[in-house]
């Protein structure tokens, strides 16, 4: 069984925790997070013939209030960045964040989930916007809380990059 | 090749000048490498032959494994092997398990009896404490406290006795937070390790980063009540161990070693950690050998006899003491049973007052000694008080010890009540008899006398005197006996029965004539016609008891033969009246 440890940012409100609530196996409360600023959630799935356990890291979103820890980011194999669709300046944030985690731990397998797909009225992130960072060869996957859309593909992608990435034994 | 021939030349034709270039070529070829050639055509039949190159794998491929193992290829060895091997053995188990398990016996059958023998060994244990603490103060509080929170007897046993016992051990990899390695005492109820192991880290990183720590401190132990963990950093992996009570400070030093241990043998593993835990397996026993425990010895094999000794006489004690009351409980109670069947005693109120029985009711002093019944029972007279109130009790018994005792019967006179009647039978004096008629109709329980079986040794005349001076009265204008004459109506019978018996033993025939009388009032055949009525009356009264037939004999006399004179209501009273005349004569044809 591999484990990888994944750790989930974005800004403050975005949905991350409802976001894979009903997809994780979980004992600790969401307490812990505006406590300790993280609360590690565990998923087990299976990509090819590969059993996998992903350590997911629910890390507190950045605001006024609380910068992120980058102590957290030490050691992860991914990142799943998350960023509410019906809010722009979510998607910046992400962006801002991805830069900081990227100069403290150098590059690592990631995707961003545009979050809170069901509200298509509210969208605000332009079409352009989002195919231009397809277009840089990242993984830019919509997903719902609220209906679940996305959110094991979401998964999935991330597995697959993390394990496509592995440095063949030599 | 030297020596070669030089036939193809000669051979060859002559035309074209190309071919003959190229038969040149070929006979040159074959000249310089035939033996190359045939080593070539050798080396292809060797490479097409699939059985041949088979042949030859088969001696290579042992040497290729152990070299590219040596090589350091052992991952990239695996992966290849790996699926197949799996693949082979899921195989083989789905045609035949036989093979397999048969293969595996040797290895299985220890591993199992090792972990029974050990879980057996582990139960046998905890129920040992467990019934050593059951028979001590300790052990009664520890109980209490099972009752009072709800756990099992044996986990408050287990805990209170323990010094310490290290109750889980994570070992983490330091730079990813994930877990390597995670062993668990038994009977420990854990959460999910693996996400235990990241908290644990994360909670490192923010004790740090909150207080501002320099990046060589680290977090070395957290406290939860008698919880501890304790933290054991190496540069590759830590090591966390979670502890149930007060360990000593040798224990971190075992920690302190095993890290080191395992960083001087995995250390390369720890580097190249990429999320597969499977090269730390190897470390496993170690880690197991940090689930340490210790349990309180303190002076309990001293305390533990006299205590359990001391309880063991008092259950002793008291069950004595349960069963002796309960005996003597019942033997009070049977005491009470069987003074309640005797007559002439009646309890009304039975009670127990401190050690003593208190019993009350009434007693016909003719009745048996209660005091005399307790020593029969085998209870002591001392621990009984009797208040009895005295009464006269009606059961025939008793009527007959009050007879025996007012009357002193001689001896050969014996004396017998039944149901109210006084029945003397013998021989005795005449004194002792008239005496007897006297007093008997006094006796409290005594309604009829009965002497027809005694003989008093009295003239025939005295019989028939005593039952011509019987009278019995009626009311006015009444035939029917009523049961004021009753009394009267049994003397008569009793004094008639001992004149027949009397009569007999002489010999003698009896006639008794009942005569009727009526007072003077009234019409003369009206009367005549009552006093007839109440001779016929009594005379049937009498005839039930056993006399012979035509012994008694009826007539009405009317007012001719008045008992007494009228000049007063108490004369004229008895003229309403029956009497006997009695005649006897020697009986014929006796003597």
């Amino acid at each position: 069984m591999l484990q990888k440890k994944i750790c989930m940012l974005g800004s403050f409100s975005v949905g991350k925790t409802s976001l894979v609530r009903r997809f994780v196996e979980s004992i600790f409360s969401d307490t812990y997070l505006t406590t300790v600023g993280v609360k590690i959630d565990k998923k087990v799935l299976r990509v090819g013939e590969q059993d996998l356990t992903l350590m997911l890291w629910d890390l507190y979103g950045e605001d006024e209030f609380q910068r992120l820890r980058m102590s957290y980011l030490r050691g992860a194999s991914g990142f799943l960045f998350v960023a509410d669709g019906t809010r722009r300046a979510t998607l910046d944030k992400v962006l801002a964040i991805k830069e900081e985690a990227e100069k403290a731990l150098g590059p690592a397998n990631f995707i961003v989930a545009l979050n809170k797909s069901d509200l298509a009225d509210q969208w605000e992130i332009e079409p352009e916007k989002e195919s231009g960072l397809v277009s840089r060869g990242w993984s830019v996957i919509r997903t719902s809380a609220k209906t679940g859309e996305g959110v094991e593909f979401a998964f999935e992608s991330l597995a697959k990059a993390m394990l496509g990435s592995k440095s063949p034994a030599s | 090749m030297a020596n070669h021939p030089a036939n193809p030349i000669r051979n060859s034709e002559v035309g074209d000048p190309r071919a003959d270039d190229e038969k040149a070529l070929q006979e040159l070829r074959s000249l310089l490498l035939s033996t190359e050639q045939k080593e070539l055509v050798a080396l292809r039949q060797r490479l097409d032959d699939l059985q041949v190159r088979a042949r030859d794998m088969g001696a290579a491929i042992a040497e290729a494994i152990r070299l590219r193992r040596e090589q350091g290829g052992g991952p990239a060895l695996r992966e290849a092997l790996g699926p197949s091997v799996e693949d082979v053995l899921r195989e083989s188990v789905r045609k035949n398990p036989d093979i397999l398990a048969s293969a595996l016996f040797p290895i299985m059958g220890p591993a199992i009896r090792k972990s029974v023998f050990e879980s057996l060994r582990q139960m046998l244990e905890s129920f040992n404490e467990s019934l050593e603490k059951s028979l001590s103060i300790q052990g009664i509080k520890w109980r209490i406290e099972a009752i009072r929170t709800g756990r099992p007897f044996a986990e408050v046993v287990l805990l209170r006795s323990l010094v310490y016992r290290v109750e889980q051990v994570f070992l983490i990899h330091k730079k990813a937070s994930l877990l390597l390695l995670h062993e668990v005492a038994p009977y420990v109820s854990t959460q999910d390790p693996e996400m235990v192991s990241g908290m644990l880290s994360a909670i490192q990183d923010f004790v740090r980063d909150s207080f501002n720590a320099p990046q060589a401190e680290t977090l070395d132990s957290l406290q939860v009540g008698d919880l501890q963990v304790w933290v054991e950093q190496g540069p590759g992996a830590i090591l966390a161990t979670v502890i149930r009570g007060h360990a000593p400070q040798e224990l971190r030093i075992t920690l302190r070693e095993k890290m080191e241990a395992l960083h001087a043998r995995f250390n390369q593993e720890s580097e190249d950690f990429e999320g597969d835990a499977a090269p730390f397996e190897a470390f496993r026993s170690d880690l197991i050998e940090c689930l340490a425990v210790r349990y309180r010895t303190e002076k309990r094999s001293k305390a533990r006899p006299f205590t359990a000794i001391l309880i063991g006489a008092l259950i002793v004690l008291l069950s004595g003491w349960a069963l002796f009351s309960y005996l003597d409980n019942r033997k009070w109670d049977g005491f009470v049973a069987d003074l309640e069947q005797q007559p002439g005693i009646v309890v009304t109120s039975f009670s127990k007052e401190g050690g003593r029985r208190r019993i009350s009711g009434l007693r016909d002093p003719m009745s048996a000694e209660p005091a005399v019944l307790l020593a029969a029972e085998g209870l002591d007279a001392g621990r009984a008080d009797f208040h009895w109130r005295a009464y006269y009790a009606l059961d025939d018994s008793l009527v007959e010890r009050r007879a025996a005792a007012i009357l002193h019967p001689p001896a050969g006179v014996t004396l017998a009540v039944e149901r109210g009647t006084l029945r003397a039978a013998g021989k005795c004096s005449s004194e002792w008899a008239s005496k007897m008629r006297e007093l008997a109709p006094l006796i409290p329980g005594v309604r009829s006398l009965d002497e027809s079986r005694l003989d008093d040794g009295g003239s025939l005349d005295s019989l028939k005197a005593a039952l011509e001076s019987a009278t019995v009265l009626f009311d006015v204008g009444q035939a029917l006996i009523s049961d004021q004459q009753r009394a009267a109506i049994d003397q008569v019978r009793a004094r008639l029965q001992a004149l027949v018996t009397k009569a007999r033993s002489q010999s003698q025939d009896l006639s008794v004539e009942v005569v009727g009388h009526a007072d003077s009032t009234g019409e003369e055949d009206v009367n005549q016609a009552l006093s007839e009525r109440r001779a016929q009356r009594l005379a049937h009264e009498l005839t039930v008891v056993d006399i012979p037939a035509g012994v008694i004999s009826a007539r009405g006399a009317g007012t001719s033969q008045p008992v007494r004179s009228e000049d007063t209501e108490e004369g004229r009273k008895y003229n309403r009246s029956v009497t006997f005349q009695v005649s006897s004569s020697r009986k014929s044809g006796s003597r």
